[in-house]
């Protein structure tokens, strides 16, 4: 019944910006642009392949000589103006969905500016490596922020944040320790309130976001476990730290916080189809991590959802494949200018 | 005619160029624009090509012409004369010299931009700091003054409601700090006042205010006074700001108090955030004019270095500005110059450049002079080798020779599909056809007057407007300028035939027709002895519509019938023409099967339909329905065509006596019914069949030859029959070419029926076009003008004259425009063109844009 009102009704309010999505994904890199990549020998040939793609005017004003990051600063950059194009198009569930998008982004900002401070790096500096899509008010005050509270009270109120923030307030104070476990918890928060708003919106984006929503908590509950192995993290904390949602809840969580090294870890994923053969996958390859396996199937699941019509998934799938293009890029660039010539066909072909 | 109606022989040349000639050879054949290459790197990607580096060198250098473009912009506002781009001057410059001179051109652009900058900001900074203490001085002013207690608090003044009470400092904080600061520095207690309220002082971007109070009011939980206000508030300047006014719109001067020197560098530090430029404002008044002073001398001694520095860029600038367009050329040739060098060979045994590429035959000649001029040039010691390909692997491209006049018509045809090598081009027909069915639909003297002043205008300042930026609409009328021209004068000849002048009928010639008393029906000038008989004319009206008809109640009927059956006639004929013209590509490229198997049956099931039924009409129309042997006969009265034409495929030896045009058409009907019929299985099977057959045959031969080879050595026959077999299967399935044969073959049977239909929109759009002049001739023009009020026939001569020009000439303009365009393309072209798929368009290497 859905569907069909998604048949029906989606393209009045969202027709023309699917279709501007679409006409972005068909631009993206093949696998030919980067076989023809690979070939280059210096970025100059680099930026002679890529004025042959969507990419020709982003590089064109660029000063001799050029460095990977400042292609993938142009890249990106690309990126922030389609994406704030298309927001600036969009009307309500859809401008909402997309703001959604950038919350990780701020989360992730906000996480880097703290640990930047706690080490007293210079503000200015930091903002320049803060990703632009998830700029949030008052970002470049919070240099004056020394505890949890003060950083709720003072900066974050003002944010999207806010709500998620609410668990973390009771720290005592701002350590590396408690800024990563801020960082889980706010992700948690978000993770479990886009399912809820993707669950609102229902018919196909609910089909093919919560797919997607549930990956990527089971994604992170897996790194957190991997990563708090041997930490002084507790069986509760842990716990408390996992997205509710995702395939893996409840018994593949409940076992997990009680897993005490990467064999057992491995074991209980053993019994779910998807990460055993992502398991298996980077198993067998030597030089691929399990990473690399979920990122791969990241781009899979974007791909997606370009299969079906009339859902918001594309916007979240053109996203995330013009990052992973993005860190393709600069991936080849890197190798390039380092020739380190072995590695690099080490990136993610999308098409 | 004779070059449009077949593209231009093409030879395929392979030059060898010796190394040191290339460049200029190919710089001279771009000159020329005679010569197309053919891409002989193509596995190779841009960046692995040979002149790839010199490419990215010229990529570089038109990057820095932008930029310094975009400065020169920036800063030069007069007018300056641009340096004539001659031969002279383009060979003059050296590509390397100039990359050299550009970099440090861009150098010192940058060099100089950033001491501007930094001038500049000393500028704002000083006088935003000298507006600030003028600023500050009106903050101290305003403040209301209370003494002070010594422990910082304030003695409020007696409240009869509340009575003497002091309250904490948190409440009415704004009053209270600058009072504060008031008595601290008239008692001059800097002890007290420092430790307890700090202020800061600057500017700050309005956007940015209100994030910026609430932050404030946030860190400090409510104990920090913000005060701003905007620059135009402070109208006591003597400082000239002429420079930072646009600025300063978007700025505020602010001052903030707090309390405790813990929340100062916290504010400092928010300051910081918000990029927010803070100045030192002195608490004292003497100091504070003494820092003024100083600040109003420095911002003298600042504006003259300004200005001597302006002027300075400004020259240097001007002479920049002069240049740039001449590099700009020079980069931009020798671009394409290395672009078309990427796609030579290099032979490296002989050290010299392989260039394969088309060229047309006539322009051969000119070739080799261009060869010679380049090798005498560059001082090569070999002259340049021309070897002709004899056959070419590729299709050579389709090249006319055009003027201003056959390009738009070219261009009409180009849109539907680029005709093949050595095919029928159907413009020079359509140079004529075009406008000729465009006039049938849009017949108006005054509409096609206008139309064709319009681009004759056009036409006339051709000269001045060629090569201008137009605006889009008037760049298209500019670009098909001899098309409307000769729309509009085939308009006015349609337009002379309806006889209608903006609606109205013309009484050129006197009509034939007059109204007696005696009767109700009209009848001829001098044939009315008995006005009852209404008798037509005798002498007919010599040219076109006799204007009568305007005003006749049967008058519309009359030019419906006569507009339908002109609109078939047209059709046919041009339909005729395209089968014809399919004739001419199929015996130009001997292709016999073509001739019998296609053209032929085409054309007799054409003709014999709809053909017959143009034949039909020309009959009814000259047979004098009036004559007296034909009123006396009571089976000769004018028959409707249709009918006849459905008893043509119905019944045709049964021909009605009332409905009979001639004699033994029962007869000759079943003849051309017959030949029609088997006009269809004609065009249907034997093409095929034949083709088949001949495949069959030549495999035939091909295996006896195989038999021979296997006595005398069979590794060889291997070979080659698989050879064969590859071939043989590619190139022939029956299965295919019956389908296809089916698929032409319904497509022009039903074709033939519904094209000729398509034809009646020609009569349709006539009948729009003349219905909606009228309507807007008498609703509009005539009703005001029947109200005799001056003003009214004012405005409606004005909104008549308006929707004729809007509604008529442009918008139904328009429309006959796509339809005539649609009869071209589908109707006309389906016939004959392009039905081996498209050609390539000749696309030399050339200099001119």
């Amino acid at each position: 019944m859905e569907d069909i009102r998604d048949l029906v009704a989606f393209n009045v309010d969202d027709g023309y910006i699917e279709a501007l999505v679409r006409g972005y994904k068909s631009s993206l890199l093949t696998s030919i642009d980067y076989v023809n990549l690979t070939q280059c020998e210096t970025l100059e040939d680099v930026r002679m392949h890529l004025n042959g793609t969507e990419y020709s005017t982003v590089l064109q004003d660029e000063p001799s000589p050029l460095s990977p990051s400042v292609i993938a600063e142009k890249c990106s950059a690309k990126l922030v103006l389609d994406f704030q194009y298309i927001r600036s198009q969009s009307t309500y569930p859809l401008t909402k969905f997309l703001d959604y998008l950038t919350y990780p982004y701020m989360i992730d900002n906000l996480v880097l500016l703290v640990t930047g401070t706690l080490h007293e790096r210079d503000i200015g500096e930091l903002l320049e490596k803060c990703n632009p899509l998830g700029t949030f008010p008052a970002m470049s005050t919070l240099s004056i922020v020394s505890t949890p509270e003060e950083l709720y009270r003072e900066i974050l109120i003002d944010t999207p944040l806010a709500p998620y923030f609410a668990e973390c307030v009771s720290f005592d104070d701002l350590t590396e320790r408690n800024i990563e476990i801020i960082r889980n918890v706010l992700y948690k928060a978000y993770l479990e309130d886009f399912y809820q708003f993707c669950k609102k919106i229902g018919g196909t984006t609910e089909k093919m976001m919560c797919e997607i929503l549930q990956f990527e908590a089971d994604r992170r509950t897996i790194n957190i476990t991997l990563n708090s192995l041997g930490s002084k993290l507790s069986r509760e904390e842990r716990e408390n730290l996992y997205p509710s949602i995702g395939s893996l809840v409840p018994e593949g969580t409940w076992k997990l916080a009680r897993a005490e090294d990467v064999q057992s870890v491995h074991s209980i994923l053993e019994s779910y189809d998807l990460f055993r053969r992502l398991l298996q996958s980077s198993a067998d390859n030597p030089g691929k991590s399990l990473e690399d396996a979920f990122i791969e199937y990241e781009v899979q699941l974007s791909k997606k959802t370009f299969e079906q019509q009339f859902h918001y998934g594309v916007f979240y799938g053109f996203l995330k494949l013009r990052e992973q293009e993005i860190r393709n890029i600069l991936w080849i660039c890197e190798c390039i200018s380092q020739r380190h010539r072995s590695g690099i066909s080490n990136y993610v072909t999308i098409f | 005619m004779g070059s449009l109606l077949r593209s231009q022989k093409m030879m395929k040349l392979r030059l060898f160029i010796e190394k040191s000639v290339a460049h200029e050879t190919i710089s001279q054949l771009a000159e020329t624009g005679i010569f197309q290459l053919s891409d002989l790197n193509e596995e190779k990607s841009s960046f692995q090509r040979t002149f790839a580096a010199d490419v990215r060198l010229c990529d570089e250098m038109h990057r820095r012409l932008r930029f310094l473009q975009d400065q020169v912009d920036a800063f030069v506002k007069e007018p300056y004369m641009e340096q004539e781009i001659t031969q002279e001057a383009l060979q003059s410059i050296q590509l390397q010299e100039l990359s050299q001179y550009l970099s440090d051109l861009e150098n010192s652009v940058t060099e100089m931009n950033s001491h501007w900058e930094t001038l500049k900001m000393e500028e704002r900074k000083v006088a935003e700091h000298a507006t600030l203490l003028l600023a500050g001085e009106r903050f101290f002013q305003v403040a209301p003054k209370a003494p002070l207690s010594e422990y910082g608090t304030t003695v409020l003044p007696p409240d009869p409601e509340r009575g003497l009470v002091n309250l904490p400092r948190s409440h009415k904080k704004g009053e209270e700090s600058q009072s504060l600061l008031g008595t601290a520095s008239m008692k001059g207690k800097e002890t007290i006042e420092e430790t307890i309220l700090g202020y800061y002082a600057g500017f700050i971007s309005f956007e940015h205010i209100h994030s910026f109070e609430r932050i404030l009011f946030r860190v400090s939980r409510g104990n920090a006074y913000l005060k701003y206000s905007s620059l135009d508030e402070i109208s006591a300047m003597n400082i000239s700001l002429e420079t930072l006014k646009k600025e300063w719109e978007h700025k505020r001067v602010f001052i903030v108090f707090y309390p405790g020197v813990a929340l100062g560098s916290k504010i400092r530090k928010i300051c910081e955030a918000f990029s927010v430029s803070l100045y030192h404002l002195p608490e004292s008044e003497v100091e504070r004019y003494r820092l003024l002073q100083s600040l109003e001398q420095e911002l003298r001694d600042l504006e003259t270095v300004i200005t001597s520095t302006q002027s300075q860029r400004e020259e240097a600038f001007l002479e920049l500005a002069t240049q740039l367009p001449l590099w700009k050329e020079k980069v931009r040739r020798e671009k394409i110059v290395f672009h078309a060098m990427n796609m030579l060979n290099y032979d490296t045994s002989n050290n010299v450049y392989i260039a394969d590429g088309w060229c047309p035959f006539d322009a051969y000649s000119c070739l080799e002079e261009c060869l010679d001029r380049a090798q005498k040039k560059a001082q090569g010691e070999s002259p340049t080798v021309v070897e002709v390909i004899q056959s070419p692997k590729d299709p050579p491209p389709t090249f006319y020779k055009l003027n201003k006049f056959t390009v738009v018509f070219q261009n009409v045809v180009d849109s539907y599909g680029v005709p093949c090598y050595q095919e029928v081009n159907p413009a020079p027909f359509t140079i004529i056809t075009f406008p000729f069915l465009f006039a049938i639909m849009f017949g108006d003297i005054g509409h096609g007057i206008l139309m064709s002043l319009v681009a004759a205008i056009l036409i006339f300042k051709e000269k001045q407007l060629i090569g201008k930026k137009l605006n889009e609409l008037v760049q298209t009328c500019f670009d098909g300028r001899y098309l409307i021209f000769l729309m509009g004068l085939f308009s006015v000849y349609t337009g002379l035939i309806y006889n209608e002048c903006f609606g109205i009928s013309l009484n050129l010639f006197k009509t034939r027709w007059k109204f007696t008393s005696g009767s109700s029906l009209a009848c001829g000038i001098d044939n009315c002895v008995d006005p009852m008989a209404n008798k037509p004319p005798l002498h007919i009206y010599p040219f076109g519509m006799d204007p009568i008809w305007s005003r006749a109640q049967n008058g519309l009927s009359f030019l419906n019938s006569y507009k339908m059956k002109l609109s078939v006639v047209v059709g046919v004929i041009q339909m005729l023409l395209g089968i014809i013209l399919s004739y001419f590509n199929a015996s130009y490229f001997q292709s016999r099967l073509d001739v019998y198997y296609v053209f032929i049956p085409q054309f007799l099931f054409m003709s014999c339909t709809f053909g017959y039924l143009v034949v039909l009409i020309y009959i009814k129309w000259l047979t004098n329905w009036n004559a007296p042997s034909c009123l006396s006969n009571p089976n000769c009265r004018p028959p409707d065509l249709k009918s006849t034409l459905i008893g043509l495929f119905m019944s045709p030896n049964k021909v009605p006596e009332d409905a009979q045009l001639f004699r033994f058409q029962g007869e000759i009907q079943s003849v051309l019914l017959f030949i029609a019929i088997i006009s269809v299985p004609w065009m249907l099977l034997p093409k095929p069949l034949i083709l088949l057959y001949r495949h069959r045959k030549s495999k035939v031969v091909a295996n006896n030859h195989e038999e021979q080879r296997g006595l005398l050595d069979k590794d060889s026959t291997d070979n080659y029959l698989s050879v064969v077999d590859d071939e043989s299967e590619e190139s022939f399935d029956f299965g295919e070419v019956m389908i296809h044969q089916l698929i032409h073959t319904i497509e022009f049977v039903l074709g033939a029926v519904s094209n000729t239909a398509s034809y009646l929109r020609l009569w349709a759009l006539s009948l729009a076009h003349s219905e909606l002049s009228l309507v807007f001739l008498e609703k509009v023009l005539y009703n005001t003008i029947y109200l005799q009020h001056p003003i009214a026939i004012m405005i409606g001569f004005l909104l008549w004259a308006f929707l004729t020009v809007g509604v008529l000439c442009l918008m139904e303009s328009l429309s006959a425009f796509l339809h005539a365009l649609r009869l071209h393309w589908v109707e006309f072209q389906n016939k004959f063109y392009n039905l081996q798929g498209e050609g390539i368009k000749f696309t030399p290497i050339s200099f001119s844009t």
